[in-house]
Order: structure tokens, then sequence, then C-alpha cells
């Protein structure tokens, strides 16, 4: 069997500090989840790929960034040419969604146009025993309604998962995955490789 | 007799100390003999050896007993010629030496001092032979005894000057202006101007005109080849430095298949890097202990600046009992200088039970020059503001209730509290339930520790009200209350440690982005080529830092590491922000691979990141003390150089950041007030 095709993406998550960003992607990439994970200081950075066809693999280069207010600063250099970003927030915490819309503001404005934004509600088996705990609750249990109807709105790909017990963590990410510009990534390779061919034939026969 | 000599001066009890362990100690006689031909050696012979003779024993006895260890003229004494250096194994195994002292170069002294306890002095051949270090156990030496009892014996004085006193009598001893402790011996015209230049001002007219004619590149030449013979030395000179190849590992990485494999494995890539790195770790040792210097290299710069200024090594820790020592039985006054101290601090670090009562002094809680009395005032005092500050919030309904901001950072503190150092012991989860189920700390259990840091937290988020809190602070405050076990007296020693760290927290991001480009400035001078490849590599922002200088490595080392670490840093020793140091240390350790294998921000950043737990302090350590060594020597040449030079135009400019890197002035940058509307962090 022949190397599978790889296309390369660079994917950031955002979101309001404490949501479960390094949770969600420590559980993606290594399939495991902390207690009481340390906070992110600055960034981290790994790769990650997902294997979308037999013969068809999107390699994520994920950077994962602080959350804390006092770091926002920062972001533009992670999300800067960016071609995803995981908006992430608590589905427990009316304050982190206002948060991730804030997060959907700011990157409309500033980062790349083609950027593929998910809105990713974390934290769903909290939610889930809540609303076990009380089958019969008439209050609203979480903000699954109002994050939803926003991201519709807002025209974002919309996913609830639990960093915790791993649920719907893959479906995330291969989602996203399925909205990269797969083809433009490949033309684009080959342009480049003519160009660099172009090159090389015109340096040598130059004279000037 | 055909093999003896003249025994002229003879000093017992000097030691070298061929391993770490006390035990290994070897107890001989430092002498100046006089061989038939006339030309004096100077010789050390291990005591067990002399005793194979008695006649000769007792000649060494006696010479070293005798006033000042001097023999007269119509007295002499004879002993066996010692061994000299190439007699080979016998006399190798059994660390016996003489040179003559037409050999000798230059040697350094080191008085003794805290710590060291023994004073000692290196002595550096023509030829760079690796000579032992001599140790003067004065407080076994009869003579030292003897004067002692005679009132004789000085408050300062120590074997090694009267070794020096005694050497002037035979050579020409001249000490270097440009290392302190160095001193060169009957030194050729063209070594004093190198390496003795006399100390000028810039006003008057400066050296001999050879040195004004003479281009700066030839000086430097000159200057770092003396430099080199003056020092060479190697760091463990009892280890065999002859017999370690380089690994030819590192050709490996370029073989096809491996990188493939790299590529296509994250995993594998992290275990290629973490082996290379012991390459690169091996390859620096290798060429540390080869001191094989191509001067070629320093066309402009002190990169790849492999000899060592000194011998740097890491000490003990203060005992318990040594740390008590220090002070006055009666009224607990130091009766060392707090500089001695803090030296053996910066050197050594601390034991676990002398932290709780060392951070004090070292975190500002209280002064270096006090009573046992007014110590315990201080701490009556803290604590009682401490409780004050604290009623103060907590008794404040309407703001708890109402206070947007207060009920946000409230919030945030929980959350990182929640979050923070949870695998020490102290901060685990507890099995009983909390009081309160509606706290956010309930998650835990009722664990009273993580309501103390919460508390302290918001405490100074109420007492540093420009500031406030900020994500990252939790790092800092946990190491101090696990330490000392005291919310009131981690709180105190807290404040001490944030008159520092403010700058890293600040809303503009100012001090962070200061300290990140003077670690570049830094990299630059220092490590020039390197500087170049990040700068290709588009990461002179210097970012991959960030998390390092914010909570001062809290994240890159263990957790004893990390006390050991911020003690030696809080005693200022060399410079307040000896921590960039540290992150040079760290850059320097690495830089084969980097510049080999790195090419962009986020391979650099990941690298960066995942050196976290793998550094081993004391490297790091030694090599931090090294670079600023040599960095404090390189700023010594250059101004050196520039005085020397009247045209402007030919003068190295350093930047005025790299100079503050000399004060031990810990650096005031404070926040504004808070401006209307300001979340905080």
């Amino acid at each position: 069997m022949s190397a599978p095709r790889i296309a390369q993406f660079k994917l950031v998550l955002l979101g309001e500090s404490a949501v479960g960003k390094s949770s969600l992607l420590l559980r993606f990439a290594r399939g495991v989840y902390e207690d009481n994970r340390e906070s992110t200081i600055g960034a981290a950075f790994l790769a990650q790929n997902v294997r979308l066809e037999p013969d068809l693999v999107v390699r994520f280069e994920i950077w994962d960034t602080a959350g804390q207010e006092r770091y926002k600063a920062l972001a533009p250099m992670y999300y800067r040419n960016a071609n995803a970003a995981l908006v992430v927030f608590d589905l427990l915490s009316q304050e982190s969604l206002a948060r991730a819309q804030s997060w959907v503001r700011e990157l409309r404005v500033q980062a790349d146009d083609g950027i593929i934004i998910a809105l990713v509600g974390n934290k769903l088996d909290l939610l889930n025993q809540l609303k076990a705990e009380s089958p019969n609750s008439s209050g609203k249990i979480g903000i699954s309604e109002d994050a939803k109807s926003y991201a519709a709105e807002a025209g974002l790909l919309y996913y609830e998962c639990s960093a915790k017990t791993g649920e719907n963590i893959e479906a995330v990410f291969k989602g996203v995955a399925e909205k990269m510009p797969i083809n433009e990534y490949f033309s684009s390779q080959e342009e480049e490789q003519q160009h660099a061919v172009d090159l090389g034939a015109s340096s040598s026969g130059c004279a000037c | 007799m055909s093999d003896s000599v003249e025994l002229v001066w003879s000093r017992s009890a000097v030691y070298i100390h061929p391993t770490k362990n006390n035990k290994d100690n070897i107890a001989g006689y430092l002498s100046l003999v006089r061989p038939p031909d006339g030309e004096i050696l100077i010789s050390w012979v291990p005591e067990s050896l002399i005793k194979l003779s008695k006649q000769d024993y007792e000649s060494y006895v006696q010479v070293d007993l005798s006033l000042d260890g001097e023999v007269t003229q119509k007295n002499q004494v004879f002993v066996s010629k010692p061994p000299s250096m190439s007699v080979g194994s016998l006399a190798r195994s059994s660390h016996a030496f003489s040179i003559k002292l037409s050999d000798l170069y230059s040697m350094q002294m080191r008085e003794p001092s805290l710590g060291w306890w023994y004073g000692s002095i290196l002595l550096f051949t023509k030829q760079a032979e690796t000579l032992p270090v001599l140790f003067f156990h004065d407080d076994e030496s009869e003579v030292e005894k003897r004067r002692t009892k005679t009132m004789q014996k000085k408050r300062d004085d120590w074997g090694g000057e009267f070794f020096m006193e005694k050497l002037e009598n035979y050579v020409d001893i001249r000490p270097s202006t440009l290392e302190k402790g160095v001193y060169l011996i009957n030194p050729s015209a063209q070594d004093t101007l190198a390496f003795a230049p006399p100390v000028t001002t810039s006003n008057e007219v400066s050296g001999p005109n050879s040195a004004k004619a003479a281009t700066w590149g030839d000086l430097k030449w000159n200057i770092f080849e003396k430099l080199a013979q003056v020092t060479r030395y190697s760091r463990k000179a009892s280890q065999s430095m002859f017999d370690r190849t380089p690994a030819p590992l590192r050709s490996m990485l370029n073989i096809p298949e491996v990188e493939q494999l790299g590529q296509d494995f994250d995993s594998a890539r992290v275990f290629l890097a973490e082996w290379a790195l012991g390459i690169v770790q091996d390859q620096e040792d290798f060429q540390r202990k080869n001191i094989n210097i191509n001067l070629n290299t320093y066309d402009s710069h002190f990169d790849d600046f492999s000899i060592v200024a000194q011998s740097i090594e890491r000490r003990n820790p203060v005992t318990l009992e040594e740390w008590e020592s220090f002070f006055d039985e009666n009224d607990g006054r130091l009766t060392v200088t707090a500089e001695e101290v803090k030296e053996r601090i910066f050197h050594g670090g601390l034991e676990p039970q002398v932290r709780p009562k060392a951070w004090l002094f070292l975190l500002n809680v209280y002064p270096w020059d006090t009573s046992a009395v007014e110590r315990a005032s201080i701490i009556a005092e803290k604590r009682n503001e401490y409780y004050r500050l604290k009623r103060k919030w907590w008794e404040n309904i309407d703001m708890q209730e109402n206070d947007s901001f207060w009920k946000d950072q409230k919030n945030r503190i929980e959350k990182d509290v929640l979050r923070t150092d949870r695998n020490i012991p102290l901060f685990e989860q507890s099995e009983t339930p909390h009081p309160d189920p509606d706290s956010r700390l309930a998650q835990s259990g009722a664990n009273p520790h993580l309501e103390q840091m919460r508390d302290m937290l918001i405490t100074y988020n109420e007492y540093n009200e420009n500031l406030g809190y900020v994500q990252g602070m939790s790092d800092l405050l946990s190491p101090l209350y696990v330490v000392l076990q005291d919310d009131a007296l981690a709180f105190a020693a807290f404040c001490g440690f944030m008159e520092r760290m403010e700058r890293n927290f600040m809303r503009s991001q100012e001090g962070m982005r200061d300290q990140l480009s003077t670690l570049g400035h830094l990299t630059n001078f220092m490590l020039p080529k390197l500087y170049s490849h990040l700068a290709k590599a588009d990461s002179i922002h210097f970012f991959f830092f960030f998390r390092m200088i914010l909570v001062w490595f809290k994240r890159e080392f263990e957790w004893d590491d990390v006390l050991r670490l911020w003690e030696v840093l809080w005693t200022n020793y060399y410079s307040s922000q000896f921590h960039l140091f540290i992150a040079l240390a760290i850059l320097d350790l690495n830089k084969a691979y980097i510049i080999e294998r790195l090419h962009y921000f986020d391979e650099i950043l990941k690298f960066i990141n995942e050196l976290s737990m793998t550094l081993d302090l004391d490297t790091v350590l030694t090599r931090a003390e090294e670079l600023f060594t040599k960095f404090k020597l390189a700023l010594d040449l250059v101004n050196w150089q520039n005085n020397q030079s009247e045209d402007t135009k030919s003068q190295t400019e350093v930047t005025e950041d790299l100079r503050m890197l000399l004060s031990r002035e810990i650096v005031d940058q404070r926040e504004q007030a808070r401006p209307p509307g300001a979340t905080g962090g």
C-alpha cells in the first residue's frame, strides 16, 4: 500500500480559562484525561493526524492557548494564518459562552477570511449528570439551546463533547478536517513545486 | 646522595580532593625544593609516600614547623627527590607532582570562604598540564595551631598566602587586572600588556603606545589566547579526560529512514529529540574537557567560548546546623555578613529544614541585620497585617454580593487554585465532603489548604489593587505556602516575591516584553550563531520562553528543584535578573540541536516546551554561572577596549539593558491604576 497523501492545516484552540481546551486536546492526541490539569501558560503546540480516507490524512498543527484575559493580546500570534479554530466553552457556564462569542467576533474581523470556526461545548459528562439527577426539572439545565441557536445563526460548526469521557471528541476533529480545503492544499503544493522548478530553470539561464 | 634535593620550604595539611567525597581526600606536603642543578621546584607529595622514609618524614615535619616553614642557609635539610609529573603511573596514581618554577605560567588563589571552607590554589603550567587543586586544611596544620597560640595568626590569613609570599622570593608575581585572584608568574611583556593591562581612567593617557597601535582584533586575539592559557583547567581534574570519544550517533539522524520515521510519528520525533539531546550533551561535555580552542571562531563575539574562567562547582546545601552557626547564640544576629550567606545559598541552596527560616530573609519579610527579638516582633506585625487585610474583604458582604469585578476575580482564583500543584500531598483531594456544597472548591472535598490558598490570593487581589490577581500567581504562591505552612507568613513572603515579579503580570505585558527582549540581546551577544538561526526561524521575539520567565521555570523543573532554583535566584548574588542567565543556559545546552534540526517557530516552541522535566538543575545552574562569568568578562573587555580607543566608531556598543544585568537591585516595574471597565486577569 502506498503512503497516504497528507494535507496539513493549522488549528487554534481559543476560549475562556478552565473550559477544558488543553484537556480536549490531550484526549484527542493521547487518549487520556487528567483531573485538575494545570493551566496553560503561554502556548503549547502539537501535531496530530486525522485519517479521512484510507489514502488521505489531514494533519493538524494545533496551537493551544492560555485562556486568561490578561494574555488575550497574544492570541493573534496563534490564530494568524490558522485554517480552523475551535472556540471552546463550558456547557454549564453562561459566561464562557459569552467569551466564546467575543472570540468568534474577533476571529471574523482579524483572522483569515476562509477560517473554519467550530463552537465546541465541553463538559458534556457534567451536563448529562445534572440532567440525570433532576429528570423532572422544569428549569433549563445548561446552555445547550442558547449555544446551538447562536452557532446556527452565526454559521458555525457546533459540537458538544466531554474531554473527561472522550465522548464525541473524534467527531469534533473529524468534522473540522472534512471542512478543510484539501483540494486547494494539494493544488497549491503542486504549484509551488512547479514554481521551484521554474525558478531553478530560469536562474541557470539568467545572465543578470 | 645523588637523588636528594634541598627542602627550602614546606607545609603540611595541604590536601587534594580527588572526588567530592571527603573520605577520598589525600593529605600531603606542599614544598619548594632545590635540586642540585639549582632550579627550584614546586612539589606536592602525599604524606603516606613521605612516611615510607622515616628520615624524609622527620625532615618535612621539621621544615614545616620551623618559623613560617623557612630554613636558614646554614641549616640545610635534604630529602628524596619528589616524583615529577612525567615519572609515570606510580606517581600519577599517588597524585604526587613536581614542576619547575620556570614552567609555572599562572596561579589562581581561592580564599577560604563559607562553604568552600578551605582556601585553595590552582597552578597552571605553560604546557597546560592538569594539576590537582591544592586545598589548605589550615585547621589541621601544626604550624597554624602554634601561630594561633602565640597570637601571630591574623583573622584572614591562610596557608595559600604564605606559599605565595615564599614564592615571591624566587619569581615575579603579578596580579591580573582582568580577573580577581589570578596571578601571572614571570609574565612576558606581551603577557603583561594583554592580561594585566594598567587600570586607567578614560581621561588619562592610556597604556603603552604599542597597545594603542594594535587593532582591537589583534588585542582581542592576544587576550583570548592568554586567557586560554591562564585558565586552562579541567573542571574535574581527577577524572581521566583522555579516554572519551564523542559518540558518532548524531550522523544517524541523517539517515533517510530515521528521518521518515520522525515525520510520520510524533512520538518518534520526541524520542529522537531526546535521544539527540543526550548526544549533544555528551559532545559538549567532551568539548569542555578537551579544551581545544579555535581562536578563529571568535571573529566578533564570544560564541562557543568553551573555556571556563574559573572552576565552577555546585556545593552541598546548607544544613540546619550550618545555618544556625551563622547566628549569634545570644541575640540571634548574623555573625557573618549577609553577603557571605547569600554566596553560600547561591552555590549550594538550602536543606529543606532550613527553608522556612531562610526564605523569610530572602523574601524580605525581615532584614538580615535583625536580632531574634526584632524578628519575632516583625512576624507578629505581619500576622496582624494579614488578618486585618483578610478581614477587610471577608466582612464586606456588600462587595462579595454586588461587585462583579470582585466576583470575577474570586472565580478566577478558585479555578486556578483547583489546578495548582494538586500532585503535592498538601493539596490532594480530600475524602471528607466540603461543608459548603455550593463552593467551587467543594469538588475537591474539605481541604483547608486550598481554602488558605484562595484566601491569600483574594487578599493579595485586594492588597495590590492596581495589579490584582493574574493567572500564574497561584504557581508562585504555592511553593511558599507549602514550605512555610503558615498562611500569614506565606502571604508576607509572597508580597516580597511579588515586588520583583509584578513586572511579569502587567496589563500592557511591558515587563514580559522587556525581559524577552533583553534575553534576545543577551543571546545575540553571547550566542550569536544561535541568535542568527533564531532570526531565520522567525523566533527572535523569544516567545517560546514566555512560560519560563513568567513563573520562573516552575513548570520546567521538578518540585524540589523549583525550590532550589528560586532560593538561588532570590539571593541576587550576581544579578537580580539571573533568571535570564538560566534561560540562556538552557538555550546554550540545546543550541546544537536547535540549530541543526529546528527551523520554524512552532518547532522551537514545541521543543522548548517539551524540555520540561528533562532538565538537570545542577547542570543548568553551573552553565548559567559560567555564562554570567563570561558575560561579565566580555563586558569588562569591551569597556577596556572602548577606553583605549578614541575613535568612537570603532567602539563596541553594548545596550543599556545588558549593562543592567550586572545590577543586583531588583527591577522595579509597577502596574498602573486599573482603568475603569478593565477586567481582571
